[in-house]
């Protein structure tokens, strides 16, 4: 148990800031197991209060926090690497010539666009020919 | 918590991965294979196009029918030395990939199937494979996919292509 006096001079010290972490502590045990009705003891036990309302709280929170970010961060990282890795598997062949993309398309259309018409005329193996059928029908 | 994060990661990786997919694969299959020709054009090319100039009726068509396609991929090689086995994968590939059959065409030089994958009534990808006694051709189109433009644009550069024909004729005469 310490003394009133020694508890004046910690007091003291602790308002003009020189008290150290353990004169602190010793202070705060001193209010907490002495609670008197001076303003430094209220002082004293409504910061032991906040202490450990505030750490429950955080406690709470940044588990909940490190979940969602973790979520996040997978998410993000999936997506990036999913269209880095798409986009290095296309590029190789890309047509950066505008030109040539043009000639390549067209060609390519052409040559679609020429079996679906040969298609009505030759013989032909149809399994499924719906709407597509009856569009190209509509057009000739 | 963690499903949901599963189910976002699976979702963004499939929805990505889909488009294209089949063409991609023979594409990196005969990446250092120099016999075979590989092209993929890209959406933004297609939106490059529509600032080309064109008055013609068959070119406002092809820019109408690019501006909806997002991507064009060719693999190509005209000497394979399996053409049969390399159709008939091919083929298979695509039927498992979810591509219903548009249509074959059939003659004494070449194979040709055209297969299609369907979403909510519109064409989402075309595929058409040929092979022939020494060629083998795959061709994807990707996007919205109008078959009754692509026949007309087909239909349209061959009649200009015989009255420039006619009109040489006439020239020589």
């Amino acid at each position: 148990m310490l003394m009133e006096s020694q508890i004046e001079n910690l007091l003291e010290k602790y308002w003009k800031g020189e008290t150290s972490l353990e004169e602190e502590k010793v202070l705060k045990a001193h209010f907490k197991s002495n609670p008197g009705l001076s303003n430094e003891s209220h002082y004293f036990r409504y910061l032991n209060k906040q202490k450990s309302t505030l750490y429950e709280g955080s406690k709470g929170i940044s588990k909940r926090n490190a979940w969602i970010s973790a979520a996040a961060t997978i998410t993000i990282g999936v997506v990036t690497a999913a269209l880095v890795f798409n986009d290095a598997k296309r590029d190789p062949f890309a047509i950066e010539d505008p030109e040539k993309a043009f000639e390549a398309t067209k060609n390519a259309l052409l040559m679609i666009g020429g079996e679906l018409q040969d298609g009505q005329n030759h013989t032909m193996e149809l399994t499924k020919f719906n709407k597509a059928k009856e569009e190209l029908q509509e057009d000739s | 918590m963690k499903k949901l994060v599963f189910v976002i990661t699976l979702l963004s990786i499939t929805s990505l991965a889909f488009g294209q997919q089949v063409v991609t694969k023979y594409m990196d299959k005969y990446e250092g294979d120099e016999t075979f020709t590989k092209v993929s054009v890209s959406s933004k090319m297609f939106s490059l196009f529509s600032e080309m100039e064109g008055s013609e009726e068959d070119e406002q068509l092809f820019y109408d029918i690019t501006s909806k396609l997002k991507g064009m991929k060719v693999v190509a090689s005209e000497k394979v030395s399996n053409p049969k086995a390399l159709f008939e994968g091919a083929i298979s590939d695509v039927n498992k990939a979810g591509f219903e059959e548009l249509m074959t065409v059939k003659d004494a030089e070449e194979n040709v199937k055209i297969s299609i994958r369907e979403k909510g009534g519109v064409i989402e990808e075309l595929i058409m494979v040929a092979g022939g006694k020494e060629k083998f051709a795959m061709v994807s189109i990707y996007g919205e996919i109008d078959l009754k433009q692509i026949s007309k644009l087909a239909s349209l550069m061959r009649v200009n292509q015989l009255k420039y024909l006619e009109n040489l004729d006439e020239a020589i005469d």
